[in-house]
């Protein structure tokens, strides 16, 4: 499904990537694990296509086409998903608006008819209740004034509405207290679907109690340093990052 | 460099062949304001930049084009106003203005309550002349005005708007100005509106023009609100990519009189609209919102000058402008407290997207205040797009262009949303729609 072969990647004139080999295959959840600077959210952008990302050597292939060759906009249509670590707040745009805007892009794309006002709040209400997500949140202007729970939950609704083939996920956990977590992975979960791969990046192995990952990769100074099960993140909790890359976890 | 550009503008010259063919020829006080007035606009001449008020606003390539009049019949034929009219449904009252003349057959004025008559200055100066004589009197002998001056001298047709006491008209009246010319013509419309105590009208207002040649509007309008009366003033300049467009719009408030204004000024290569208010009355209020639109090459000034000389009046201002390409934006905004205005709020707040690393603003506030129990603002911002918005908005499927036009919709929207009227604010948004895809209800209308 994904093929990431020999990835470097700079930014503002500096490597963070210096050679990423991975493979995800269909259904698969991946973590990406490692101490702050290690490049993980530089590879969550490369996947998106953020320009001043710049893509040095080597190739990403997703659904056997060369994922770099594509605007970010033609990623998302593809089904690549990014939810951001910290989401963009769009003042003047109403949450419905956004929303809407994007399904309609994907419909669009997939040769699909557009939803009117009525028929996507239909589709959204349904997925908006899991998420325990208000009325009022989508009432108001994308991610202004929300705390960080709504932020990342309105991320994942986003994620539900959009149903990616391919979903990064980047520090989702970041800022959240255990309830709020807990709905996030809750939503993410019932994502979980044998055509939809995950790539879940985190500083902290608490999130991977929730959602609970095929795979576990260590990442530190741009490239993948250890790659194991599930059980390779409870021993990181154990013995910090410290003992793998020979440095201080930061 | 001379404070001063000097014209050769042929119509100028032949004041005594035309003024026979202006409306109220004749009338001996008119006939005497305007001869003043052509005195006063050959002495002034047109400012040139060295004159602070016009500092980014250069006129020369007006003052080198050969503009005319044309004769007053003159009438456009085959325009199709069904697109430039903003009412959708309920009475339609259209006035058409077309060349500086009156266009009886393209109008439908419809019919008007008791106590409100809505006729053309021609028409207004044999039936109501007495009602009519003071405005234009008062404001025509204004000095250092020059585009006034010269407004006043070759004053044409526009329309005349009287309300008597206490009634009211919700419906919109709807006033189009229209050009159609092959050669370099100016047109010099001179309006009136007269609301009287505790009534209120609400008025739609549309410049546009077609045609090949250049051409010049100046159009002067005169607005007096008497004591707890509302005037509403939509005004959409859509002028033709030749046109210059010169408006100047003076208003004076009574006690507790409101005057709600918004403009979007889109069209022409050269616009300035000017708008003064007086809040003469105590408590009266005024509130005038904008957006300006530019590409191209185009050029758009908002000059507003808001002067509080009684206790207890308000004043708030929004203008919002987007410019891309080589354009260039202007926006001057002069809020004056006199010392007696005691407890007045004035708010003024000008912000502009720069599209393109081409385009300028020059934006000036000015608060000059002289009492000291006010409470005033004044902010101005200029920005471009925002990349990371951009990018979270193409990272869910939208291409550059939408996320593009859903931010710049986004940014205008804080101005356009809160207007009340429906019709006009749903027509605001199809001419906002239509320039962000490029084109503009105009072309569309001519092609």
């Amino acid at each position: 499904m994904l093929e990431i072969r020999n990835l470097h990647a700079r930014v503002d004139d500096r490597d963070v990537l210096k050679g990423i080999d991975l493979s995800i295959g269909p259904g698969e959840v991946h973590a990406i694990m490692g101490p702050n600077g290690s490049g993980k959210s530089t590879l969550a952008y490369v996947l998106a296509g953020r320009e001043g990302y710049e893509v040095t050597e080597g190739s990403i292939r997703y659904q056997g086409n060369d994922l770099l060759d594509l605007a970010i906009e033609e990623r998302a249509r593809e089904g690549v998903f990014l939810a951001f670590q910290y989401p963009v707040e769009i003042p003047g745009v109403t949450g419905t608006t956004f929303l809407r805007t994007a399904v309609n892009a994907l419909r669009k794309h997939r040769g699909e008819k557009e939803l009117d006002a009525m028929q996507f709040v239909k589709y959204v209400r349904k997925k908006q209740s899991e998420l325990n997500i208000s009325d009022d949140m989508l009432r108001r202007p994308v991610n202004v004034g929300f705390s960080g729970g709504e932020k990342k939950r309105n991320e994942i609704l986003q994620m539900a509405l959009l149903e990616p083939t391919f979903a990064v996920l980047d520090e989702t956990d970041s800022g959240l207290d255990i309830d709020a977590l807990k709905t996030v992975a809750d939503g993410v979960n019932a994502l979980r679907d044998p055509t939809r791969s995950m790539l879940v990046i985190t500083h902290y192995q608490r999130l991977l109690d929730y959602i609970v990952p095929d795979y576990v990769h260590v990442l530190a100074g741009g490239r993948i340093i250890k790659s194991g099960g599930k059980e390779l993140a409870l021993e990181l909790e154990k013995e910090g990052y410290g003992a793998l890359t020979g440095a201080v976890a930061a | 460099m001379s404070r001063q550009i000097t014209t050769e503008f042929p119509f100028v010259d032949r004041f005594d062949e035309l003024s026979a063919g202006l409306p109220g020829a004749g009338l001996d006080w008119l006939d005497k304001i305007r001869r003043e007035s052509l005195d006063r606009f050959n002495r002034l001449a047109l400012p040139s930049t060295r004159v602070e008020a016009w500092k980014y606003t250069n006129l020369n390539e007006l003052a080198k084009t050969p503009f005319d009049i044309v004769g007053t019949s003159a009438e456009p034929t085959s325009i199709d106003l069904s697109a430039l009219g903003v009412s959708r449904s309920g009475p339609v009252h259209r006035l058409v203005f077309a060349n500086g003349s009156y266009s009886a057959a393209l109008s439908d004025a419809g019919k008007f309550p008791e106590g409100i008559v809505v006729t053309n200055l021609a028409d207004a100066l044999t039936t109501h002349g007495d009602l009519v004589r003071p405005h234009l009197e008062r404001i025509s002998a204004l000095e250092g005005q020059p585009l006034l001056a010269l407004n006043t001298a070759f004053m044409m047709n526009g329309y005349v708007v009287v309300v008597d006491d206490g009634v009211c008209l919700e419906d919109p009246v709807e006033l189009i100005f229209v050009s159609d010319t092959a050669t370099p013509t100016s047109v010099h419309p001179r309006n009136l509106i007269v609301a009287g105590t505790g009534s209120r009208i609400v008025l739609s207002e549309t410049h546009v023009g077609y045609g090949p040649s250049e051409y010049w509007s100046n159009p002067v309008t005169e607005v007096v609100v008497a004591p707890e009366a509302t005037v509403t003033h939509h005004k959409i300049q859509q002028e033709s990519a030749n046109a210059f467009h010169l408006a100047n719009t003076r208003v004076t408030l009574a006690g507790k009189g409101s005057y709600r204004a918004f403009l979007i000024s889109m069209g022409a290569r050269l616009a300035r609209c000017e708008i003064e208010v007086s809040l003469e009355g105590e408590g009266a209020d005024c509130q005038l919102d904008g957006i300006y639109l530019a590409r191209d090459k185009q050029h758009t000034d908002i000059t507003t000058r808001i002067a509080h000389t009684s206790p207890g009046g308000s004043s708030r201002q929004v203008f919002k402008g987007v410019l891309d390409d080589h354009s260039r934006g202007v926006f001057q905004g002069q809020v004056s407290v006199s010392p007696d205005a005691q407890r007045t709020e004035g708010h003024q707040l000008n912000k502009t997207l720069l599209l393109s690393d081409d385009a300028e603003i020059d934006t000036k506030p000015e608060l000059e205040i002289y009492a000291d129990d006010v409470k005033c603002s004044h902010g101005a911002a200029v920005g471009q797009l925002d990349e990371m918005e951009l990018f979270y908005l193409r990272s869910r499927g939208l291409d550059a262009d939408s996320a593009r036009q859903v931010l710049i919709r986004a940014f205008i929207a804080e101005v356009v949303e809160p207007i009340e009227e429906g019709q006009f604010r749903d027509h605001l948004n199809e001419m906002i729609d239509a320039w962000l895809s490029h084109g503009s209800v105009f072309e569309e209308v001519s092609a």
